[in-house]
């Protein structure tokens, strides 16, 4: 396949290029004048000028950026009365301000096709969360209503929507994804706060801060009141299932009806499939009897191909992962990977399209053989573990920081299940098993089996290591920590623990985090950065 | 009062899972089947040729090993159960029957497979799901899940007809009156017996086979009846024990101790649930009827729907009319997420809702930090008693 045409204007770029090479960060890190955290203030995450990447790529980034400005803009367009009055209303909403430094900072380093990748991802992203920012706030009761207001269901962030692909005329929403999911990725400050107010009413500090800042978000009262009922789940663990007993509460207060949609927790056995499909059909009852409307299965399977359409390429995407070829990874890949299964839910045909250019660039580069990142990759690392990577761009640390690749997530590997189509019954057993492969649950809960998984699919991306998130909250993975250990040592992985305490950075922060890495590999490895100014920094008022 | 004639005995009991007991039913040719949640029927387990075994770790302070597996961050009383395993304290059992009741215990009863630490033949491992919600589609994944369990006791060669079913269900409900009649005496308003001393009886009911130990709790019960209560009520306010796993007495004592007498207890291995009459009803198998009942009558805090976490907190609210106590101790493991989350939001719906005074404490498995426990509870006692002179 031929992607590239030549431009007459390449020489001048590249005499351009040549002459301020001296403003590229990886330049000046090769050259031992500067590197990434040069352009940044102290302890912020705010650049004083944005990245130089040579002519091309700063357009890339730029044009890019105008594009994510554009969506915006947009989003506030299609509903302005609500979009100002929610930032009156809810305390989390000002940290969307902070979107732009958050998607600058995620893709830094970057360069030519892993750059052109991840912009077309970063825009699928954007163009996803704004869509169903509309949603939520344009249809919020507090803000004065919309007129979806009654067609719009609240989910538990974690309950794969896909089910809901059997009512058209309904929108799904994830209840906690603006105040709390996707605000902990953007703005590391915000959540602190409600983890203080469920805290201050008594909660331990001991149980998940993701769970913990849920039940505050619940008691300071800040979740948008949208539609008519709301469905909660066990998914995926034990402290989401406590949480729901303080939502439930608060959406009887708000007038919803409530419904719990139960997964088996031990989710690789038959029986265990078809508590969880006997359990969806309770909750798709419960959403007919709420809201008046009833099953369309032929919409249901049109979604279902969508879903295996986006499975389909992601599978092509994962064989190209295995090479050292791919320009998509990091990321560019984990947090399309999340947005895709968790709010697009194969009902945003945007992705697929998106998916297909994507895979034409993947290709590009393994048939030249074009290596990303200029080759500079040492590790490849399978991510393994509930991840707290977006809010400290982790990935993109470790990749020009170390030339640590992080190949694959394990939230990547969540829904690998195709949909049988062909027999309505059968499809809604599939859809149950995805239900049951949601995030954090796939790998993480439902026995050891599911979690010494990740040797197998380390050895199958060609990883050299496996770095396992330590969410020191999370007592299902603190269960089985030196059985981890053990494991990579007979499979002779290089393998390490990342402390992290999710969505508070007061316990751990991100330079402590960081400095697991820089440990091991400078100690352990005896290996030297590719970029000393990344090393060690303080960005704690960053957002 | 005058002393128990076996208080002593029992409390001896209590000093090892591997009691004399359990050594003499084992040298029946009984088989020994462990297990740790109410999810688990107790009376399932007491089929004939087989007894159950709660199982504790009595004594177990320093958990060192368990904790370089499950790391320091997890319930203490899933690592004292692993610590004590690995320190060869099970290696009576022939199976351990877990529950994925809670992810942490879950990950404990895994290690009983990955590390092999109970060294006996034979010895099997099964952990079934649990389910999450009252209805009956729950109820159907339950009967899924216990019909597993019944698979490995026919393994073991161990009887699962309906009659050795009914068998056990009338040995059950046997043991269950004997309990009852001895829980009820905590309602009188000067009891003949103390919180300590029920917790203990109630402990050996569990933890023991139940052959063995019923002639002995039928002889308490007959001293009981006959006991004097003291001239006055020794304790200076009464309260119901709420929350997760508690299965030392000394705590009980602890309680008792700073003036609170321990008149009912809602905790895992307490009387509520745990000792009420399994009912056959009319077109019900015996398993069916025990499945049944176990899920109604489970007050777990990991339940979600709202009429079984409403089942809860009714059922604590009647429990402390009933027994007529003063106020509620809301207890939670250290590292407990439900429990955690369930002291906040009970504790919260007692003092604010009911109006019940009620105390939050947290606990580690093995009493430590006696001093600051004992503060909060003697602070509690005070509020109460003022609550009461001033109304």
């Amino acid at each position: 396949m031929k992607l590239k045409i030549k431009n007459p204007l390449d020489p001048v770029i590249n005499f351009v290029d040549d002459k301020l090479k001296k403003f590229d960060p990886i330049w000046m890190a090769e050259n031992g004048v500067g590197g990434q955290r040069t352009r940044y203030y102290d302890q912020t995450g705010i650049a004083k000028y944005r990245e130089w990447r040579g002519v091309k790529d700063t357009m890339q980034a730029y044009v890019c950026w105008l594009k994510n400005l554009g969506m915006m803009g947009l989003m506030v367009g299609r509903a302005p009365t609500n979009f100002l009055k929610a930032f009156w209303e809810y305390r989390w909403m000002g940290s969307y301000l902070a979107t732009f430094a958050f998607l600058d900072r995620l893709f830094e380093g970057y360069r030519g096709y892993e750059l052109k990748v991840a912009c077309m991802n970063s825009n699928t992203i954007v163009h996803c969360i704004t869509d169903m920012m509309v949603n939520i706030i344009g249809n919020d009761r507090r803000l004065g209503g919309g007129k979806n207001t009654n067609k719009v269901i609240g989910l538990d962030e974690a309950v794969p929507a896909l089910f809901i692909g059997g009512f058209p005329t309904l929108t799904p929403i994830p209840l906690q994804t603006l105040p709390e999911f996707v605000i902990c990725d953007i703005d590391q400050h915000m959540e602190p706060f409600y983890i203080d107010v469920a805290e201050s009413f008594g909660l331990p500090a001991d149980v998940c801060s993701r769970c913990s800042a849920e039940t505050g978000v619940t008691l300071d009262d800040a979740f948008p009141i949208v539609g008519l009922g709301a469905i909660s789940s066990n998914t995926p663990c034990n402290a989401s299932e406590s949480t729901s007993m303080f939502q439930r509460r608060r959406f009887e207060d708000m007038g919803l009806a409530y419904h719990p949609f139960m997964n088996a927790m031990q989710h690789n056995t038959p029986e265990g499939h078809d508590y969880t499909l006997a359990e969806m059909k309770n909750a798709i009852k419960f959403v007919e009897d709420t809201y008046g409307v009833k099953w369309d299965m032929d919409a249901m399977l049109k979604v279902a191909e969508e879903s295996n359409k986006q499975l389909e390429y992601e599978h092509i995407k994962w064989d190209y992962f295995k090479t050292p070829y791919s320009p998509l990874g990091g990321i560019a890949e984990t947090l399309y990977k999340l947005v895709e299964f968790a709010l697009g839910n194969a009902m945003n045909p945007y992705f697929s399209k998106n998916d297909k250019k994507v895979v034409k660039i993947m290709e590009y580069c393994y048939v030249n053989k074009i290596k990303p990142y200029k080759g500079k990759t040492r590790h490849r690392a399978f991510l393994w573990g509930p991840s707290a990577v977006y809010y400290c761009d982790f990935p993109t640390w470790t990749q020009n920081c170390w030339g640590l690749a992080i190949i694959l997530n394990m939230d990547s590997t969540m829904g690998n299940v195709f949909i049988d189509t062909s027999d309505p019954e059968r499809a809604m057993y599939d859809i149950a098993r995805i239900e049951e492969k949601g995030i954090m649950r796939h790998h993480a809960v439902g026995g050891w089996d599911n979690v010494n998984a990740v040797w197998d699919w380390a050895k199958q991306f060609n990883c050299d290591m496996v770095i396992c998130n330590d969410n020191v909250a999370c007592k299902g993975m603190n269960g089985i920590h030196s059985m981890l250990e053990e494991e990579a040592n007979a499979h002779g992985f290089r393998f390490l623990f990342l402390p992290q305490d999710l969505e508070d950075h007061r316990t751990i922060s991100r330079q402590d985090m960081r400095n697991t890495i820089n440990n091991y590999m400078s100690v352990v490895l005896n290996e030297e950065p590719l970029d000393p100014t990344l090393v060690e920094f303080d960005d704690s008022l960053a957002w | 009062m005058k002393d128990l004639k076996h208080l002593i005995y029992f409390e001896n009991l209590l000093q090892e899972a591997n009691n004399e007991l359990v050594q003499k039913a084992i040298a029946d040719g009984d088989k020994a089947l462990g297990y740790n949640c109410y999810y688990l029927p107790e009376v399932l387990l007491n089929l004939p040729g087989s007894f159950s075994s709660r199982l504790r770790a009595p004594n177990c302070t320093s958990p060192d090993v368990a904790t370089y597996y499950m790391t320091n961050r997890n319930c203490p009383y899933v690592r004292s159960i692993l610590e004590r395993a690995i320190e060869g304290g099970y290696n009576y059992l022939n199976a351990l029957f877990g529950v994925e009741a809670c992810s942490t215990m879950e990950r404990m009863e895994e290690h009983f497979e990955l590390l092999h630490p109970v060294e006996n033949h034979p010895f099997v491992t099964h952990i079934i799901d649990a389910p999450i919600k009252g209805d009956s589609t729950n109820l159907d994944y339950y009967k899924v899940e216990l019909k597993e369990i019944l698979n490995c006791l026919k393994d073991l060669g161990i009887d699962t007809s309906e009659a050795a079913m009914k068998k056990a269900i009338e040995d059950h409900n046997e043991i269950s009156a004997i309990m009852q009649e001895i829980s009820d005496m905590r309602k009188a308003d000067n009891p003949v017996i103390t919180g300590y001393e029920f917790h203990v009886i109630q402990l050996v009911s569990q933890v023991c086979p139940h052959k063995y130990i019923k002639p002995y709790l039928q002889e308490t019960l007959e001293e009981l009846r006959k006991r004097a209560p003291e001239k006055e009520f020794p304790f200076r306010v009464r309260v119901v024990l709420y929350g997760s796993e508690v299965d030392d007495p000394e705590f009980t004592k602890l309680i008792e101790t700073c003036g609170a007498m321990v008149v009912a207890d809602r905790y895992c291995f307490g009387m509520f649930p745990s000792r009420e009459t399994i009912e056959i009803k009319a077109g019900e198998t015996a398993f069916d009827a025990i499945a049944r009942h176990y899920l109604e009558t489970n007050l777990c805090a990991r339940f979600m729907d709202p009429a079984k976490i409403d089942q809860r907190h009714d059922f604590l609210e009647n429990l402390a009319k009933e027994f007529n106590a003063d106020g509620i101790i809301i207890q939670n493991m250290k590292f407990c997420e439900f429990w955690s989350y369930e002291k906040v939001l009970a504790s919260h719906i007692m003092i604010n809702e009911l109006n019940i005074p009620s105390c939050t404490i947290e606990k580690e498995y093995a009493i430590g930090s006696v001093g600051q426990l004992r503060t909060r509870f003697q602070a509690f006692v005070e509020s109460l008693e003022i609550k009461k002179i001033n109304s």
